[in-house]
């Protein structure tokens, strides 16, 4: 049986402490409550990487227009298209103003693929392959698990955890690209003739 | 999985800060960092969907509210088991030794909620500072008249810690942190109650104070693997320094730790780990807790020497990402094997749950 209770602090202090840790949680809560709403719109880490891979492919790829321009100092204008959710354009046109690639001889744009024809690289994230007829003679990267087609020069994969990709190089000779051993070096290969 | 330190009944410093004291993931994924990164660090990074980090989430701060809960029960004397009767010194019946005591604490309950805030200065480098709220609840018997049974409370803010972690190496497998901090003695140490000791309020016994009285340091090494399989594996102490304004200074703390993680799905994952730990007996003593006499200390939990110990825990828990800003992890945790500076009290077990936060 209990016969005695002692609390240490005296009451009023220990009053205040109460009130203070009180305070604090209900800071968090409030915090928690405001923010679930936004939340879910955040673009998964995969999705930026893909992103952020898409950027600097270009920057290991060379297109025909940059050999006749080699003599000029004016950047060659490339043309990313995606036909992704807005959230993923928004991120890769964020991106695209990065000093990496603003200071590239390209000057890399993010472009809506349903507003512009003339693309030198276009990532379909979806399945479309009902456009796959209006993407000629340019580099064509896909999801593979929702798009797998062979027109693709590059299709994204994932393996033990990892964002991964493969180029297909007769695809990517078909678009007239050349593309750096750098990043083939770190590409699973399909030098297959299909 | 995040870390503690304290060996059965040690003082609640131990929990506070070292339950604070945790590794996280740490990812890069703001516009302005992907267009930082290489090719390669691209290769290299994680899609892992359980990572959250402050940049992930396109902010360097984040928040973390904690609670923890402990619980001791029984009595071990090495690794031997000691029942009440075995402790309690029963006068008249058998003969008072350093082992035996007129009082004896029986339950201790241990509730500590830490508040934590964190800022990602760069990629490699992180800090945090977390502030503990503790309140702690021990039954007592004892062979004194009219305290046969009572119960000593205490509660109130613990020491404060501050520490800074960097990632010294990554690769496409593996990531390796140095953390390293500092506690500053904001707990008291002068926590007082109406013990058998003497009449009205007196000192209370090292486990009933709410800090360490001095500034201790915090260290781990941590590694986490990025691939296929999850696990991680970790080594840290708390080294303390100097003696306290009660002319002692609590055991230096060690742990050695591993665990695998489970992704059921990819928002829920579960882990078990198993975690050994060492702590010192405490150094010097504080005097007001004795009494005059042949057997100074009344009970155990007022000799310095009866602290510390070995023990090795097996963790079991939950990781829920509840969505891309909030992660809530359960675990509960009890000891395979102890073997303590007794007779001491024994743990049965611990448990935390803890919301994170990136703001």
């Amino acid at each position: 049986m209990r016969n005695q209770r002692i609390i240490a602090p005296n009451i009023i202090f220990d009053l205040l402490k109460r009130l203070l840790a009180f305070k604090i949680v209900f800071l968090l809560l409030s915090i928690f409550c405001g923010s679930l709403a936004t939340a879910n719109t955040e673009l998964s880490k995969e999705s930026k990487l893909k992103a952020a891979y898409l950027l600097n492919f270009t920057l290991f790829m060379t297109w025909p227009e940059q050999t006749s321009q080699a003599a000029s100092s004016s950047p060659q204008r490339i043309n990313v298209c995606v036909q992704a959710n807005e959230n993923f354009f928004e991120f890769a046109s964020a991106l695209s103003k990065g000093a990496k690639f603003s200071t590239s001889r390209k000057q890399i744009h993010i472009v809506k693929f349903t507003q512009s024809a003339d693309c030198q690289m276009t990532y379909i994230q979806q399945d479309a392959s009902v456009f796959l007829q209006r993407i000629l003679n340019n580099v064509l990267v896909v999801d593979n698990a929702t798009l797998n087609t062979e027109q693709a020069a590059i299709k994204f994969f994932t393996d033990k955890r990892k964002l991964r990709f493969e180029i297909n190089l007769p695809a990517l000779r078909r678009s007239d690209v050349t593309v750096s051993s750098e990043l083939l070096k770190l590409a699973k290969v399909n030098r297959d003739v299909n | 999985m995040s870390k503690n330190i304290h060996i059965a009944a040690t003082p609640i410093s131990c929990l506070a800060i070292l339950g604070a004291f945790s590794t996280c993931s740490l990812a890069q994924t703001t516009p302005t960092e992907f267009a930082e990164m290489s090719l390669q660090e691209l290769f290299d990074e994680s899609i892992d969907a359980d990572e959250v980090s402050q940049a992930e989430q396109g902010s360097k701060w984040s928040f973390a509210l904690q609670f923890r809960r402990a619980k001791f029960d029984g009595y071990l004397d090495g690794s031997k088991s000691l029942s009440y009767q075995d402790v309690l010194f029963n006068a008249g019946e058998e003969t008072r030794t350093a082992k035996n005591f007129p009082v004896l604490p029986t339950v201790i309950t241990q509730n500590v909620t830490l508040f934590s805030t964190g800022y990602q200065f760069s990629r490699n480098w992180r800090a945090h500072i977390t502030l503990p709220y503790i309140h702690q609840s021990t039954d007592h018997i004892s062979i004194v008249q009219n305290y046969d049974f009572f119960i000593i409370d205490s509660s109130g803010i613990g020491d404060t810690s501050i520490s800074s972690s960097y990632r010294f190496m990554k690769d496409s497998e593996h990531d390796w942190w140095f953390s390293a901090g500092i506690s500053i003695p904001t707990g008291s140490i002068d926590e007082i109650g109406d013990t058998p000791r003497d009449a009205g309020d007196q000192q209370l016994p090292y486990t009933m104070q709410l800090g360490s009285g001095t500034y201790d340091f915090p260290l781990e090494l941590s590694f986490q693997s990025k691939g296929e399989f999850d696990y991680a594996f970790s080594v840290s102490a708390n080294i303390r320094t100097g003696k306290n304004d009660r002319d002692y200074r609590l055991g230096n703390n060690f742990s050695v730790s591993g665990s695998y993680w489970y992704a059921i799905n990819s928002s829920l994952k579960a882990f078990t780990g198993l975690e050994w730990q060492y702590a010192d007996a405490i150094h010097g003593r504080d005097t007001s807790l004795l009494v005059p006499g042949e057997f100074e200390y009344p009970a155990g939990i007022t000799n310095p020497d009866l602290y510390g110990g070995k023990k090795l825990n097996i963790s079991l828990g939950l990781n829920w990402k509840l969505n891309p800003q909030y992660r809530l992890t359960v675990e509960y945790s009890t000891p395979l094997y102890q073997h303590l500076n007794g007779p001491q009290p024994k743990e049965l077990w611990h448990s935390a749950i803890k919301l994170t936060k990136v703001l």
